[in-house]
């Protein structure tokens, strides 16, 4: 089969969305060969070449799959719609979805009306953001997953590695270590881990020199949906605030600022278990978790969205889960339980290296290779459009200039964000 | 207890009177909006809780007892205005100044303990020698002690210590907005260009959209440095705190002797604001305030203090 990959050959923004894509594309190549496959550049602002559409037809591609986080395949369709009718409508369509879905309806309304009739599917990354996404289509069956893959010659278990790490963060090697990678940000809930590991060494619950290290860089997302958008520097003085309670203890959690990506390896491997209380509205995926489970760090994340995907059906001790409900304000979850998940893991002895197996058979692209044969196996339909639901979110974003999840009057999450997230909560 | 105590205290509470709750960068005029977005992003909004503004955010200084501290961002011109305008503090307002220590000697005697001094410092952290990034806006004030051609040589001189990888120069064009059409004339913004190219050579990356380039944050492991270092219409710029806050380190850092009971707080991983108590004993808003009356300011307005020759000579005379 003669098959496109769309995606923008200039670097993304987001670190995690260059590796993803890249391993996509690595999956690709496995399952059709490169010879059959056509590389199309999509640029992260909707540009796309004429020569590059005239592709399409002079290479009689048959199937085109797009594989970057931006935009939504909206600008390259129009595009294309141009060229021949019929042949464009013998060409099947299939679309990874990433985390920022919804904040996108009115493209992906357009996007619908073109591929209407046409034989499309959806990808998703976690079981979870499958049911997210088939409640905005018609239908269903179009929806699957595949989890993003994750490239396993870089990503496993090596004890050697260890010390290195811990020598050049002054960590001794009998010290316990929780780590995090990635943003620092109101709904990763970073000063909420921040807070609960303090607490807890502030009641000599854990050892008094364990250390949280904190991989990444802060943001000014806030909360778009509640209209909650921060200035730069306001989530570090909220840190900063927290840090302030407990002076005796501050110097156990160790900002790294941004690590270099060949020395992440050795930071899962490093630590003694991974945490991230992350309630993020788009959360479908992390890929810094399906990494960090392919060097054997035990997993301690919230049961939200798709971290769920994380805790293997067969093995469940690698990753708790801590239960989130959805509220008014943003999503909760009840401290205890961190607490308790915290001081169980730390005591847990796991085989590590057997961890990382089980998530290296899960997680790599060769896995990812299968499950996309298996998925393509399957019968492909046309597409017949959004679902009720869908229409009722564009049409209520086309009247209000405020988020669509949030009441007006009492700037609460609205009924149709308890719609559509409900499927994100277990 | 100290002025620095009860500045402390105020921002260690952060209970009320927070600029974000009324909304960051307002303005009252105009002329003001257009100022703002001719140097916009240097001039954009950040958060701490000393409430870091610019004086034409607020109407007139009553506005400021809504505010326990303000921590003015001006530069040069627009702190002589302010003081000219105000030389000493109403007898109803609480609120506590924060003023560069740089132009500690711009504050009237009459202000003594109502004001206290910040500048920024770095959280010990080696420099980067990869890449260097130097931003600014090539306009009159940035040469005012310097032609273009004598700044960007000084300019590669400092960076030469550093042996930089790599340089990327951070320059929009921008005409020079407060200048006389005279001095607009001149357009120091293509003489910068110009002579950032026969100072740094052509293998520069130069860099004309600051926020298009800084949200493709393809850049990591470097250090940076301002163009302005004068300081007349901006003191504390945006892009300082943005390129912080992405990892970067400052080379331009002012130092100061101060003492220990100075107040620290950090704003970033890699750098922090310092609070110093004010030495008014060698202010010279006298010779500033008597100046301005000479010239006839009943209202000095920021245009009108960056064209008087009078208070650039007093600028030259004062801040080497």
């Amino acid at each position: 089969m003669k098959v496109a990959l769309v995606y923008s050959f200039t670097k993304s923004s987001w670190f995690s969305c260059r590796v993803i894509t890249k391993n996509i594309r690595e999956t690709y190549f496995q399952l059709y060969g490169k010879e059959n496959i056509t590389e199309i550049s999509y640029s992260h602002k909707g540009h796309v070449e004429d020569s590059d559409i005239n592709k399409i037809i002079d290479n009689k591609i048959e199937k085109i799959i797009f594989i970057d986080h931006k935009p939504t395949p909206y600008f390259f369709l129009r595009k294309l719609s141009k060229l021949d009718k019929e042949t464009i409508g013998k060409i099947e369509y299939c679309i990874h979805v990433f985390g920022d879905f919804p904040l996108y309806l009115l493209e992906w309304e357009r996007a619908f009306d073109i591929l209407k009739g046409k034989k499309t599917r959806f990808i998703c990354a976690s079981e979870r953001q499958m049911l997210f996404v088939q409640n905005f289509l018609k239908q269903n069956e179009i929806v699957k997953f595949n989890p993003f893959p994750v490239d396993i010659n870089r990503f496993q278990y090596n004890e050697e590695s260890n010390s290195e790490i811990r020598n050049k963060l002054d960590i001794n090697n009998s010290t316990n270590v929780l780590l995090y990678t990635g943003r620092f940000s109101y709904l990763k809930r970073t000063t909420d881990l921040i807070e609960i590991f303090l607490e807890l060494q502030s009641t000599s619950k854990i050892e008094n020199d364990s250390k949280l290290v904190l991989a990444g860089k802060f943001d000014e997302i806030g909360f778009p949906y509640r209209m909650q958008f921060h200035a730069l520097g306001e989530y570090f003085r909220s840190v900063e605030r927290v840090l302030a309670k407990y002076p005796e203890f501050r110097d156990n959690i160790i900002f790294t600022g941004e690590i270099d990506n060949e020395e992440l390896p050795k930071y899962y491997n490093m630590a003694d278990a991974f945490i991230s209380l992350s309630t993020y509205h788009d959360e479908d995926y992390g890929m810094s978790i399906a990494e960090a489970g392919c060097c054997g760090l035990p997993l301690i994340l919230t049961d939200w969205a798709g971290y769920y995907s994380f805790q293997l059906k067969e093995n469940k001790e690698y990753c708790d889960l801590i239960p989130v409900k959805l509220a008014a304000d943003k999503p909760k979850f009840c401290a205890d339980e961190v607490k308790t998940k915290i001081i169980e893991v730390l005591s847990r002895g796991i085989d590590r290296k057997l961890m990382a197996q089980k998530y290296q058979e899960e997680f790599s692209i060769a896995k990812s290779v299968e499950n996309i044969r298996r998925i393509e196996q399957q019968n492909i339909n046309a597409f017949e459009g959004g679902s009720s639901f869908f229409y009722r979110l564009v049409s209520k974003s086309k009247g209000t200039r405020n988020s669509i999840f949030v009441d007006a009057g009492s700037k609460e999450l609205n009924k149709e964000y308890y719609e559509a997230y409900n499927v994100y909560t277990r | 207890m100290s002025i620095l105590d009860k500045i402390e205290e105020i921002i260690l509470k952060n209970e009320k009177g927070l600029l974000c709750e009324k909304g960051f960068n307002s303005f009252y005029s105009q002329d003001d909006k257009d100022n703002f977005w001719h140097y916009h992003p240097l001039n954009k909004d950040y958060y701490f809780e000393g409430n870091p503004s610019f004086t034409f955010e607020y109407r007139d200084i009553q506005e400021f007892v809504e505010y326990p501290i303000v921590m003015l961002r001006d530069g040069y011109a627009g702190l002589v205005s302010f003081f000219i305008k105000n030389p000493s503090p109403p007898e109803y307002l609480d609120t506590y100044l924060l003023i560069p220590k740089k132009f500690e000697n711009l504050i009237p005697k009459q202000w003594e303990g109502k004001v206290a001094c910040y500048h920024f410092e770095n959280i010990k952290r080696d420099l980067s020698r990869k890449n260097l990034i130097i931003y600014g806006h090539g306009t009159e004030d940035v040469f005012w002690k310097e032609d273009p051609q004598e700044k960007l040589a000084s300019l590669k001189k400092m960076t030469d210590e550093f042996n930089f990888e790599k340089t990327i120069c951070l320059f929009p064009q921008r005409e020079s907005k407060y200048s006389s059409a005279y001095e607009k004339s001149k357009k120091y913004d293509l003489a910068l260009l110009k002579e950032m190219y026969r100072s740094f050579g052509f293998e520069i990356q130069h860099e004309s959209d600051i926020i298009q380039f800084l949200d493709r944050n393809d850049i990591s492991d470097f250090s940076f440095c301002s163009l302005d270092m004068n300081h007349i219409v901006y003191y504390d710029c945006y892009l300082k705190h943005k390129l912080y806050a992405l990892g970067g380190i400052s080379i331009d850092i002012e130092k100061y002797h101060i003492s220990e009971d100075s107040l620290r707080f950090s704003l970033s991983l890699d750098h922090e604001v310092v609070i110093t108590q004010a030495d008014l004993a060698k202010s010279i808003f006298p010779k500033i305030f008597i100046s301005a009356k000479m010239n006839g300011f009943k209202d000095p307005k920021i245009e009108s203090i960056f064209q008087s020759s009078e208070m650039k000579d007093i600028y030259l005379k004062n801040f080497k």
